[in-house]
């Protein structure tokens, strides 16, 4: 995120484990390490912080970073619950006064195929947009990363994942890239069958929703095909979307992975089929463009996207998925208000 | 069948009839041979048209011509369990088209009728004759993509260009809930998924929908959105929406599908149907790092119904039960009614309870 960006530095790591610190202050030419965050919370040459942490301390410590007078960039999923994304939604607006931004960062909304979708739909290429279809599918990874064991660890228990990380982790993008394309979800229906004795326990499902104030309607698949390779540099998995709406249909053909081979993007419209592939492809782009939006607000003084109002919808549709998955009925986002944390 | 060629009587010379007259034009086991609707003059001009011998205005003088080996009925939906039981007891073989029938009661009692009689009785659901289908079918069982995981439909209701003229009388029938039956995106068109659906996939064991199950005359229940699972643990999901100036290049109706099955090893796709919206190749398939496609096939959505004309009476002249027999009807009726009272109840149906 901080390499060639023209507005910040990355200027400290803290992190516990003394070997990662030192490999990674060398890796990235960092001149200042902590082994303990609050010393790094209190470094005044500091102005703002990417909290990149196990997601039971992203309450905690977003609200010292921000107690801090710090920036603050909040790795997805934002939370565990409702409650604790309305503290941040406090603490937030408590800090804005003094001129202190928050988001929650969740870079699909920063790789360039979605952004050229959402464009194309907002020049009305496709009329009015009516139906939304997602797929995550995850496969036999070839070519990309190989997850540690410590973070393998951590995301397997639940009190410090939240758990369900095919609805919650994983899902966070895609719930946030739905509300991108077509705006807010009013109620979802989850069908799977949940093995919880797996960490992607919600896999294979079929999540449907609808939209809030219109007829709008959507379908996101989590799919695993274990002997299915998908070509990738980073996760062995990959995410299709398709929005059509009254004239056309937009499709993007690629995310994480490269697993199709085809063009990122496809519009039809009126008896044309336009394929785009002069876009950034690497979804690791994403992250820079991501990274670049967060300190580009700090200077400009702007709000960056998600908010933490936003970004505590896009966890009230995971977490709506994740209780209509137990409950067997369809969930409306209003009614998660009342509800505790997820299990 | 005096002279080796099974002697089929349409009854209903509507829009439909059109479509499965195809079926006739170079088929070496039946012979259109006669021709019953009750409007004035309709018989007999398809009669000429079509070459058939005969014309009733009455159905049930059709069914007592002994000449008369087999029928096709294509009739509104409510006449469908009174005609098959008349034709089935006047001992003539019964291709009876989709959907089966508007209700469980009905579908069961033709299932039990067809049971009962030593006549062939089959619902015919074209899609399930339409070669990409077919090849997809084909490419499953071969092992292609391995075990089967999830299917995704997606349904385009759009602006034609080209196609099928629907008149009004074939939408007024449609408009009637006793005679077209409940929620036509899932019942009447949505027959034609839940059967593709349980083609390839296997049986149904829940299903839930989300509709208001309104829409346009002639077409409620859409937009929509449908998922369930299979009896064998798979998933599915579809999508249906009505964009009224997306432009679907059809020689029919002006709608299309676009379908997805994933497999633990690869994903098979069928790009187009009854229309040709996205202007891909029928069928592709994704597996190993290779993506293939597959254009090998005839893709014109008529030629399924040449391909279900020739079954049926291939299978009366060499005593086989054709695709799909009473039991697999039902189900896909099931399939349908079952996504329409989860729609209306709001909560998951299992097939089993209606």
């Amino acid at each position: 995120m901080y390499v060639d960006n023209p507005d910040a530095t990355l200027h400290a790591i803290a992190d516990q484990d003394s070997d990662t610190r030192a490999a990674r202050a060398a890796e990235w030419g960092v001149g200042k390490t902590y082994a303990d965050y609050r010393e790094l919370l209190a470094d005044p040459d500091i102005d703002a912080v990417e909290i990149i942490l196990p997601h039971h301390l992203h309450l905690p410590v977003t609200s010292e970073a921000l107690a801090a007078g710090k920036h603050v960039s909040l790795q997805k999923p934002m939370c565990l619950s409702l409650d604790e994304a309305d503290q941040i939604i406090a603490a937030s607006e408590a800090s804005r006064a003094s001129g202190q931004l928050f988001r929650v960062f969740e870079n699909f909304r920063s790789y360039e195929p979605f952004r050229l979708a959402r464009k194309l739909i907002d020049e009305g290429e496709i009329g009015d947009p009516l139906s939304l279809r997602m797929k995550n599918i995850s496969g036999h990874g070839v070519g990309g990363w190989t997850h540690t064991p410590i973070a393998r660890a951590w995301r397997s228990d639940t009190a410090q994942s939240g758990g369900n990380l095919s609805i919650l982790d994983h899902g966070y993008h895609m719930a946030s890239i739905a509300m991108y394309l077509m705006g807010h979800v009013e109620s979802v229906h989850t069908l799977s069958t949940r093995n919880s004795a797996d960490a992607f326990p919600s896999t294979p499902a079929m999540i449907t929703f609808r939209f809030a104030n219109n007829d709008r309607l959507g379908s996101w698949e989590i799919v695993r095909a274990p002997d299915l390779l998908v070509r990738t540099n980073y996760y062995g998995d990959d995410e299709w979307v398709e929005v059509t709406g009254t004239r056309g249909v937009v499709l993007v053909n690629r995310c994480s992975g490269d697993m199709l081979g085809v063009p990122p993007v496809t519009l039809y419209r009126d008896g044309v089929t336009r394929q785009f592939s002069d876009v950034e492809l690497h979804w690791d782009a994403s992250f820079r463009d991501g990274g670049r939006e967060f300190t580009r607000a700090i200077m400009d003084g702007t709000q960056p996207d998600l908010d933490a109002v936003e970004a505590k919808a896009v966890l009230a549709f995971c977490l709506a998925a994740i209780k209509s998955e137990s409950d067997h009925s369809e969930i409306t986002l209003n009614e998660m208000e009342s509800e505790g944390v997820t299990g | 069948m005096s002279n080796g060629r099974v002697k089929v009587g349409f009854i209903g010379a509507g829009t439909i009839s059109y479509l499965h007259e195809l079926g006739y034009h170079d088929n070496e086991t039946g012979e259109l041979y006669a021709i019953a609707d009750p409007a004035p003059g309709l018989a007999e001009s398809r009669k000429e048209q079509w070459g058939a011998q005969k014309a009733y205005t009455d159905y049930k003088a059709l069914l007592a011509d002994p000449a008369i080996d087999a029928v096709e009925i294509l009739l509104p939906h409510h006449l469908h369990l009174p005609i098959t039981l008349e034709a089935l007891a006047a001992g003539k073989h019964v291709s009876l088209q989709k959907p089966m029938a508007i209700s469980m009661d009905e579908g069961r009692q033709i299932a039990a009728a067809a049971a009962g009689s030593d006549k062939i009785f089959r619902v015919v659901e074209n899609y399930r004759t339409y070669e990409p289908y077919m090849r997809a079918k084909a490419m499953i069982e071969a092992g292609e993509i391995g075990d089967l995981i999830t299917i995704r439909v997606m349904m385009v209701r759009g602006a034609g260009k080209g196609g099928i003229d629907t008149p009004p009388a074939a939408q007024a029938w449609r408009d009637d809930l006793a005679l077209g039956g409940p929620a036509q995106s899932m019942l009447d068109y949505g027959y034609h998924v839940t059967s593709i659906v349980t083609y390839f996939m296997g049986p149904i064991d829940k299903v839930n929908a989300m509709s208001d199950l309104d829409g346009p005359e002639g077409f409620t229940g859409i937009p929509a959105v449908i998922s369930w699972r299979h009896t064998a643990g798979q998933y599915g999901n579809w999508n249906m929406v009505t964009a009224p100036d997306m432009m679907v290049r059809t020689k029919y109706y002006p709608l299309d599908e676009w379908i997805e099955i994933t497999g633990s090893r690869g994903i098979i796709w069928t790009n187009r149907c009854t229309g040709d919206l996205l202007g891909k190749p029928p069928v592709e398939m994704y597996r190993d790092g290779e993506m293939r496609s597959y254009s090998d096939m005839e893709t014109d959505w008529g030629d399924s119904f040449r391909v279900a004309a020739q079954n049926f009476t291939d299978a009366i002249v060499n005593g086989t039960q054709p695709d799909m027999d009473g039991e697999e009807a039902v189900h896909a009726l099931a399939f349908a009614l079952g996504a329409i009272k989860s729609a209306s109840e709001g909560r998951d149906v299992k097939l089993a309870e209606l």
